[in-house]
């Protein structure tokens, strides 16, 4: 008796989630859904990850998870996106590393191998000197440059890192020759400049919005075709006259084929957490521009830097 | 804000909870290799969004702290560096803990943690602008020497032949060579894989070699009929068969007031040192516990004994990784400059709560500055507490049979470097260099220095070739800024220093003849 009671019980344990499925089978999502990162945990981009997520898994009402897969410059974390089946339950964080990626020869994957979702914040790059700095305007900084070819040490996050990228961009556009100086990352690089070892950066305008405001750093000018939110007052090159426009961009991405109902599921998901408070306050404590741009747009966008990158990077890294 | 208010706020029911609940956390990440501190303090950054803000930063300055030092307890009781900052524990800790003093070399452990740790924190709340500001004098030829002078190490973690020790050393050199060149982003050595553009991670070589490798040779060296019949040896012999770490009868479990006495001023160079190290960007716990190390081996009166189990030894690298976190928290508080990974998400977390790290942090938000000072010194004492109530239970796993310790680690690191990246790959690389750290070890060649210059060998290189691309442009730069010089000299002396102490000692005996 005992033992019948076990073994029917057994059953409908082993049987229970057969039906579960059967009844759930046909709406996205059944399972639960992994956001890759193609950085570390503790960057901008991992915090992006678990910003966005939390308010997608109450939408979608199953577990939404980042997986951190870092390595060669975001290519392993992106190529491994791309790969996966193209059912919604592998999303790519796609920052604006997946237009260099590939001119960069750190994986073969393009903005084409995903169905964009959505582009949600940028973030421009800026020339920074220190605050007791005799360079004070974007022309002072250009006249510098020009009486010292070579010379005027420019730190940056990396070699072709976007902010490399974007100083030999503003070189190009100003007809000048930087002695750029490549550090692990952007805060070694702010550390160099505050010792006074070198005499600029090139980095993200919010990644130094600490030492702006405690008066140590300053801002000569952001890369950017506008002005930047958080300091409206820093002037932009381009009203100097140097037709430059460099912004980190962050998105998210499901692979390419990806069916309709999955894509509008997980975009409605995404643009309701988007818009939630705790989203829109992490954007506001870390100096990010909100910049929502969904769909066809975000891959126009995407594939135009893509051509931007590809021009320039085999120019500028020589191969 | 008075201080009353602070203290009672510290110590409220909820943020002691969350703070409690951050040092379990940290203990069992940092004991296991492969989850490291940043890893654990960057999960749970998202935390900050519904908890107060002592509540939420007491949990991770929690986990940051106890990692660091849980590091050690399976660096003193496994040889394998729970995580990178305990790696300089493992070349005398387990020395001490196989010699039969497995509750001592714990309690060595946790104590100095705690002592270095409230060194560090009295550092950060006494001279924080200062160090800060000391630390920003470092540019590139001064991380290239501190660099040297840390690899200079290899010489003394080569146990009985330095130049099996050397070769070795240049072996992880080598490897440190693999990948995208810091510099000029040239692929080398990575025929045409992707997986192989940022090199080899070295955590996953790391516990390879310490971890898997050691294990195998443990394996190796357990005859199989002890294996096979372990139960009923047991009953046989009334004790384990577990010959891999034994506590001997009546062995000293703590040290005397008068021993740690002896070891203060190893100690307080130790701590000063490691916070400035932790105050500067780019380098921690691990780099810290390292250069502390040599730099003792050099002028203590114990010098004789480091690497080989000295106990001043092993508590210099456990007092120099936790006050690293002092110094790490001046650049970030004063500076708004991450000292190391985890203090970089530790801004992130300060950005969440609308507090903005930087001299204006100290005008404008005393209170937040107190509240986090405070909680560095509930986080210590808590791991006082709660680390000697661990180390009974910890040392109790010293107790099973070696066969089942050994399967147990190879399976662990296994899963702790795919931890890391999630990377299959790197469960191959841990595989590997944990057969070669087997043959390497048989073969009486030190594991240490392959590790040291893969922490030290990019470091040298990027920084060699910046200072060379700044002016002057020339090798005059290295002798003529005074830290680099100091740190030159220094090199020079861990280098020469013993083999021209060997020359006096034997002129001395052949005049004394």
């Amino acid at each position: 008796m005992k033992k019948g009671f076990v073994v029917l019980a057994l059953a409908v344990l082993i049987a229970a989630p057969l039906f579960a499925e059967g009844a759930t089978e046909s709406k996205f999502p059944t399972k639960s859904i992994s956001i890759v990162c193609q950085a570390n945990p503790g960057g901008s981009s991992d915090l992006n990850c678990r910003t966005i997520a939390p308010g997608m898994e109450e939408i979608l009402g199953v577990p939404v998870t980042v997986e951190n897969r870092p390595g060669a410059g975001g290519g392993i974390g992106i190529s491994y996106a791309a790969a996966a089946p193209a059912d919604g339950y592998v999303i790519g964080h796609l920052p604006v590393d997946v237009a260099q990626i590939k001119p960069a020869g750190n994986a073969d994957v393009t903005p084409e191998d995903f169905r964009v979702l959505a582009r949600v914040s940028t973030h421009p790059a800026a020339i920074i000197v220190k605050a007791d700095s005799p360079i004070k305007t974007t022309e002072d900084f250009i006249a510098y440059a020009k009486s010292n070819p070579g010379k005027v040490s420019v730190g940056n996050s990396g070699t072709g890192a976007v902010w490399h990228l974007a100083a030999c961009q503003f070189e190009q556009a100003a007809d000048i020759t930087l002695n750029h100086i490549p550090f692990e990352g952007a805060a070694p690089s702010i550390t160099a400049l505050m010792g006074g070892h070198i005499d600029a950066i090139c980095a993200s305008a919010a990644e130094v919005r600490a030492q702006i405001q405690s008066g140590d750093l300053r801002i000569v000018c952001v890369l950017s075709a506008e002005r930047f939110g958080l300091f409206p007052d820093v002037p932009t090159a381009k009203e100097a006259g140097y037709d430059i426009n460099v912004l980190c961009w962050l998105g998210f991405g499901v692979p390419a084929g990806t069916p309709d109902d999955v894509y509008n599921t997980i975009l409605d998901a995404m643009r309701t957490s988007y818009q939630s408070e705790a989203y829109q306050n992490m954007l506001a404590a870390n100096g990010y521009t909100p910049a929502w741009l969904e769909g066809e747009e975000f891959q126009k966008y995407a594939m135009e830097e893509f051509e931007i990158y590809n021009e320039l990077i085999p120019r500028v890294l020589g191969y | 804000m008075d201080i009353g208010l602070i203290i009672s706020s510290i110590l409220s029911p909820n943020v002691l909870l969350f703070t409690v609940a951050g040092i379990l956390l940290g203990m069992f990440i940092g004991a296991m290799p492969g989850l490291s501190a940043t890893m654990g303090v960057a999960i749970l950054l998202p935390l900050t969004f519904w908890v107060e803000p002592s509540a939420g930063l007491g949990m991770l300055l929690g986990i940051y702290n106890s990692a660091i030092y849980a590091g050690g307890v399976s660096a003193i009781l496994l040889g394998v560096p729970g995580t990178p900052a305990s790696i300089a524990s493992t070349f005398d800790g387990p020395i001490i803990s196989k010699g039969g003093h497995p509750t001592l070399a714990l309690w060595i452990n946790t104590v100095f943690s705690v002592i270095g740790g409230l060194i560090g924190i009295l550092c950060l709340i006494i001279a924080s602008f200062p160090i800060a500001r000391f630390a920003l004098r470092f540019g590139p030829p001064e991380y290239t020497t501190v660099a040297l002078f840390g690899l200079s190490m290899m010489v003394a973690v080569s146990g009985k032949s330095v130049a099996k020790g050397i070769f070795v050393g240049f072996l992880g050199l080598a490897l440190s060579t693999v990948g995208m060149d810091p510099m000029n982003g040239v692929k080398r050595f990575t025929f045409g894989k992707f997986i192989l553009i940022d090199g080899f991670s070295f955590v996953p070589i790391m516990i390879g070699l310490f971890g898997v490798g050691e294990a195998l040779k443990q394996l190796s060296e357990t005859p199989a009929v002890k294996v096979r019949f372990v139960k009923k040896l047991e009953k046989e012999q009334k004790t384990t068969v577990s010959d891999f770490i034994q506590e001997e009868k009546g062995a000293q479990k703590r040290m005397t007031l008068r021993e740690v006495w002896a070891t203060k001023w190893s100690i307080l160079v130790t701590s000063i040192i490691s916070v400035f190290v932790g105050a500067i960007p780019g380098t921690g716990g691990d780099i810290a516990a390292i250069v502390s190390w040599t730099q003792c081996k050099n002028f203590s009166k114990d010098k004789e004994n480091y690497g080989k189990g000295s106990r001043e030894a092993l508590a210099v690298t456990c007092a120099a990784n936790n006050a690293s976190i002092g110094g790490a928290m001046t650049t970030m508080l004063t500076l708004g400059i991450p000292g190391d990974s985890v203090t970089a998400i530790l801004i992130g977390a300060l950005m969440m709560y609308n507090y903005t790290p930087g001299p204006l942090l100290f005008s404008e938000h005393k209170d937040m500055v107190i509240i986090l000072f405070g909680l560095l010194v509930v986080c210590n004492i808590l791991i006082l507490l709660l680390g000697n109530l661990g180390s009974k239970i910890f040392s109790k796993f010293t107790k099973l049979p070696r066969a089942w310790i050994s399967t147990t680690i190879i399976m662990f690191s296994l899963v702790g470097s795919y931890a890391i990246q999630n990377s299959v790959f790197d469960v191959f690389v841990c595989l590997v260099a944990g057969i070669f750290g087997f043959f390497l070890s048989k073969g009486g060649f030190p594991t240490g220095p392959i590790v040291l210059a893969l922490i030290l060998g990019e470091m040298v290189e990027s920084n060699f070739v910046r200072s060379m691309m700044l002016p002057p442009g020339t090798y005059s730069t290295f002798f003529v800024r005074p830290i680099s010089l100091v740190l030159i000299i220094l090199t020079a002396v861990s280098l020469i220093g013993p083999a021209v102490i060997k020359l006096v000692k034997k002129s001395k005996e052949r005049k004394e003849a």
